[in-house]
């Protein structure tokens, strides 16, 4: 698996364009999420130039994975969008917290990995690992997440402590909530 | 930054707090791509609850599904840790540990009767 973290700016245009594309092909196309997209590429009002993005490559440049990573203290969106995932609680706005989203691993070449589930393979683990490791470059104490309640299981098994910052709801039939990351080298 | 991202209760607290619940579903990777030569050795998922009333308290966790205990139905039994919003503490004074929480809400779940609404709503959603 290739790695690469950085801004709209310094990911190439190229590969930005796949990762739009791939965000599409995931959560609109495979999960049905009401989204918005531009020329076949999912992106909204949080895909900013300072936006940080992890992605995952295989060995043939396919992207594999995906990540976001917004510092709460700018507009973000499970602030903007869904702050009753925080039951109640205010929402995070500090430099040291920041957010991670459309989070994928869905291989599309791999006949091994269910199109259905954005974590089931060894990419995730890494890809949540490098995510949050990147997140802790910026200064990032604690991430927070708006997911899929999948996304418990993948943090347990990356070895990180998650908490619920409360109930799921379902939202299109599906379950989402927010979860808190400490961001801290698994094992540690 | 808050210090504590989750809401500390008691385990005596949190026996006399009810849970309904909100959502149970197969695992779908289990089924979704069959080849490869993976085989199903059992059927497996999760199941979600949460409390009524303040604070809102919510719990999932997964389960697997099993040959009942008089062998002609089929019975869900808990598997791995709960996944909670949640520090359950033995005493109001005693130190938040996650480990212990963990125990703790295992022993809650497995003394409730979750089974029979999970297996309910399961064949609500999936008998069509």
């Amino acid at each position: 698996m290739n790695k690469i973290a950085g801004s709209s700016s310094t990911l190439s245009k190229e590969l930005f364009e796949r990762v739009g594309r791939y965000r599409h092909k995931v959560f609109v196309e495979t999960l049905g999420w009401e989204l918005t997209t531009r020329n076949g590429e999912e992106l909204d009002q949080f895909d900013r130039p300072d936006t940080l993005y992890v992605v995952s490559q295989d060995e043939q440049g396919n992207v594999n994975g995906c990540a976001r990573l917004l510092p709460t203290s700018q507009p973000y969106l499970l602030g903007e969008v869904f702050p009753e995932l925080m039951n109640g609680a205010p929402v995070p706005c500090s430099d040291d917290v920041w957010e991670l989203s459309r989070f994928a691993a869905v291989d599309f070449n791999s006949r091994t990995t269910s199109a259905l589930s954005q974590f089931s393979s060894e990419v995730a683990v890494r890809l949540l690992q490098d995510s949050i490791a990147f997140a802790a470059e910026q200064g990032a104490k604690r991430l927070i997440t708006v997911s899929p309640i999948g996304i418990e299981r993948l943090l347990r098994r990356a070895g990180f402590h998650a908490h619920r910052a409360g109930p799921p709801m379902i939202i299109g039939g599906h379950p989402i909530f927010a979860c808190w990351i400490e961001v801290r080298q698994p094992g540690a | 930054m808050s210090d504590k991202p989750y809401v500390r209760m008691t385990f005596d607290a949190m026996q006399r707090r009810s849970l309904r619940h909100l959502v149970s579903a197969l695992d779908e990777d289990e089924f979704a791509t069959p080849g490869a030569g993976a085989v199903a050795s059992a059927i497996t998922g999760y199941t979600e609850w949460v409390g009524d009333g303040e604070p809102v308290l919510t719990m999932g966790w997964d389960w697997e599904m099993g040959a009942g205990a008089d062998g002609g139905g089929v019975a869900l039994r808990r598997v791995g840790d709960p996944r909670s919003n949640l520090c359950v503490v033995m005493r109001p004074g005693a130190a938040d540990d996650i480990e212990d929480s963990s125990t703790l809400l295992k022993i809650l779940i497995d003394r409730s009767n979750w089974q029979e609404e999970t297996l309910r709503y399961l064949q609500r959603r999936y008998d069509s």
